[in-house]
């Protein structure tokens, strides 16, 4: 202090050196406080108690959208809806590039949640994989673009993947669509490529986990004919995997069943798209000799947007809903039907939002409240309007 | 330096003259030679559509009465009628482009088309990437009564009624949340136009559906009309890329004048 000149001595307290370090320190301590507080707030999420669903339909299922869902309190939510709804299955998406930013990167926290979320609430997980991360695709091609050369890192993902979820996770689509041109990243669908695609993550996943079950992805239903290497049928796609040789890649078929405008009950024909061109994708497996594996349909489903050509009037969508998760229980090949989609984290502002059970902010649309009675056995709203309006 | 000088300096009036003159001569400076990107931006799409004559509307033809195509394989609808109609205004065809619902943004930032008029729904989360027009039409739900009503002014008026639904449509999901709040009485019906035909037939006192249900039934039934502000908001309105800022301010200023001249109206007429 003598070292100080005059003037300043005399602005400053006359502390001793222990009081000066201790009101350093308190403000130290102060700083660290405010900065605490001062940061975002992230409430403690708490997986709960174990839980088990209760449904009369144990093959009720929805396709959650939980990749982009930030928060992880929104992600526990939703899967406690889907419980609650009485429904056992789940799909959900895991895309590659996501978890394998750089090759041998991972990162796993946001599918850790939402597998133990998934697992606490009693449901039955069916993950899909795809999304090509930068690394492993040619500069000015879409995330869908995967060729033959990167097969063996998709396939370290998906050992990977199987790996960490051993005993959480029990079922695995390998990729989306592939009879599509988007899906195959604004290729010619290649159903011999993707049949090696198959093999490779067929073999890595057994590798990581034996018990795993692999399907064979959903194809798009369509009637496209394949001209000018534009999309193709899902029934020629799906013939022409199993004489490339797939039969041996796959433990399960995912089937994508759309009704579209027609009811669910509506027969299948090869010219027309409806819910049970599933039988179609069944009928040409049995006909490969496959006819004892079976299927999980992990796309499909109505859409009530008051004015999409495709769209029908909510009132059908929940009676072909309902129609339809009693029909896959009667299809004795199917062990889900996984309606898409159960919620979005965000408003898509478009008619897609018209497919899902929940809007973004929890509230449950009628459609989701007939499910739960439904699978609950009480007397849907909609057939008591169906038998008072009948003549 | 001598304090008592600068303190001199400091109170005099010259001095504040002389910073006055300082900061001004500053900002003068600033404003000539600060970069102003602004002033020569350009705007693409409006140089392209000034050269070649035509407007690129991107529109997905799945949204009757909105876009849809006829049995004759012809592009027709509200927004069809409005894109030509606000080309004619600006002097310029309009070619028709198909695009995808989900590839409206995409398109517009590839610049495959210079506009979107397509029953787009308005999308905050978009705005840093596209400039929106004023709404041209509200979707939203509304309120629908009698033409002889006389107690049901507006939605705070339906305590103690029994209002009709479509099952399962928006119009039951804002109802039902109401009906928390309130004694209202909801009754289902399979469709918009029931629970409207209900309202005529007085079983029910009022019903609530979309506004392009609400308009079609209006026009073909009367006997209803809309009871105060609409119940949900859900604004249509067109879309260009974020840097074409010459063509929106044109598209504004034709919506704008078609809206006074009474064509919106008139559309609604036409395709409700």
């Amino acid at each position: 202090m003598e070292s100080l000149p005059l003037k300043l001595r005399s602005a400053l307290p006359n502390w001793t050196l222990r009081t000066y370090l201790r009101r350093a320190l308190e403000l130290v301590l102060l700083v660290f406080l405010l900065h605490w507080i001062a940061l975002p707030y992230h409430p403690i999420v708490r997986l709960g108690e174990q839980q088990s669903v209760t449904t009369l339909n144990p093959e009720i299922g929805v396709h959650t959208r939980l990749t982009d869902e930030v928060e992880e309190w929104k992600a526990k939510k939703t899967l406690q809806m889907v419980r609650e709804m009485g429904a056992p299955w789940i799909v959900e998406y895991f895309p590659w590039a996501y978890h394998e930013p750089s090759k041998g990167q991972y990162g796993w926290e946001h599918s850790d949640q939402v597998v133990a979320h998934a697992q606490v609430q009693g449901l039955t997980l069916v993950a899909r994989i795809d999304f090509v991360p930068e690394w492993a695709r040619p500069e000015d091609t879409t995330f869908r673009y995967l060729d033959e050369d990167h097969y063996q890192d998709f396939g370290d993902f998906v050992y990977a993947f199987c790996e960490r979820y051993r005993g959480q996770i029990g079922y695995l689509v390998i990729w989306n669509e592939p009879n599509l041109s988007f899906e195959w990243g604004y290729r010619s669908p290649e159903p011999e490529s993707y049949v090696k695609l198959l093999q490779v993550a067929y073999r890595r996943a057994k590798e990581a986990n034996p018990d795993i079950r692999i399907l064979a992805a959903g194809l798009a239903p369509t009637v496209a004919d394949h001209q000018d290497g534009a999309d193709m049928s899902d029934l020629e796609y799906l013939q022409r995997m199993y004489d490339a040789g797939a039969k041996d890649h796959f433990d399960m078929m995912a089937i994508h069943s759309y009704g579209w405008r027609w009811p669910f009950d509506d027969p299948p024909s090869p010219d027309r798209i409806n819910f049970r061109r599933a039988e179609l994708i069944r009928d040409l497996m049995v006909k490969n000799g496959d006819g004892d594996k079976r299927c999980i349909i992990t796309e499909g489903g109505w859409n009530d947007h008051p004015r999409w050509i495709f769209a029908v009037s909510p009132y059908d969508r929940i009676q072909n809903t309902i129609g339809a998760y009693q029909l896959a229980k009667d299809w004795d090949w199917c062990d889900a039907f996984c309606v898409w989609a159960f919620r979005y984290p965000r408003s898509e502002h478009t008619f897609k939002d018209y497919f899902t059970l929940v809007t973004p902010d929890f509230v449950q649309k009628p459609i989701y409240d007939e499910i739960l009675r439904y699978a609950h056995g009480q007397e849907p709203l909609y057939q008591k309007i169906w038998a008072e309006s009948a003549p | 330096m001598n304090h008592r000088l600068l303190r001199h300096l400091f109170r005099g009036r010259r001095f504040r003259l002389i910073t006055i003159a300082a900061l001004a001569a500053v900002a003068l400076l600033a404003f000539f030679l600060w970069p102003r990107p602004y002033l020569e931006a350009k705007d693409m799409a409006w140089e392209r559509i000034q050269r070649d004559g035509r407007m690129l509307v991107g529109m997905d033809a799945s949204y009757p009465p909105f876009e849809f195509v006829n049995g004759e394989g012809t592009l027709m609808g509200y927004d069809v009628d409005l894109a030509r109609r606000i080309g004619e205004l600006l002097g310029v065809e309009v070619h028709f482009v198909s695009v995808g619902r989900d590839g409206f943004y995409d398109a517009l930032a590839a610049r495959k088309v210079d506009i979107i008029v397509s029953a787009l729904p308005y999308d905050a989360s978009q705005t840093q990437d596209v400039l929106y027009s004023p709404e041209y039409f509200d979707a939203g739900q509304v309120l629908l009564v009698r033409e002889d009503e006389a107690r049901i002014k507006d939605s705070g008026d339906l305590d103690g009624t029994k209002v009709g639904v479509e099952l399962g449509s928006a119009a039951h999901m804002e109802m039902a949340y109401r009906a928390r709040r309130s004694d209202i009485q909801l009754v289902f019906y399979a469709s918009p136009e029931e629970a409207m035909q209900a309202l005529l037939d007085g079983e029910v006192d009022a019903a609530v559906a979309d506004s392009v249900a609400a308009y079609g039934f209006q026009q073909r039934q009367g006997g209803t009309q809309k009871a105060g502000e609409s119940l949900t908001q859900e604004a249509y309105v067109m879309a260009v890329h974020i840097d074409s800022f010459i063509l929106s301010a044109k598209v504004n200023e034709a919506l704008s004048e078609l809206s006074q001249e009474g064509f919106l109206k008139s559309l609604n007429a036409t395709w409700f």
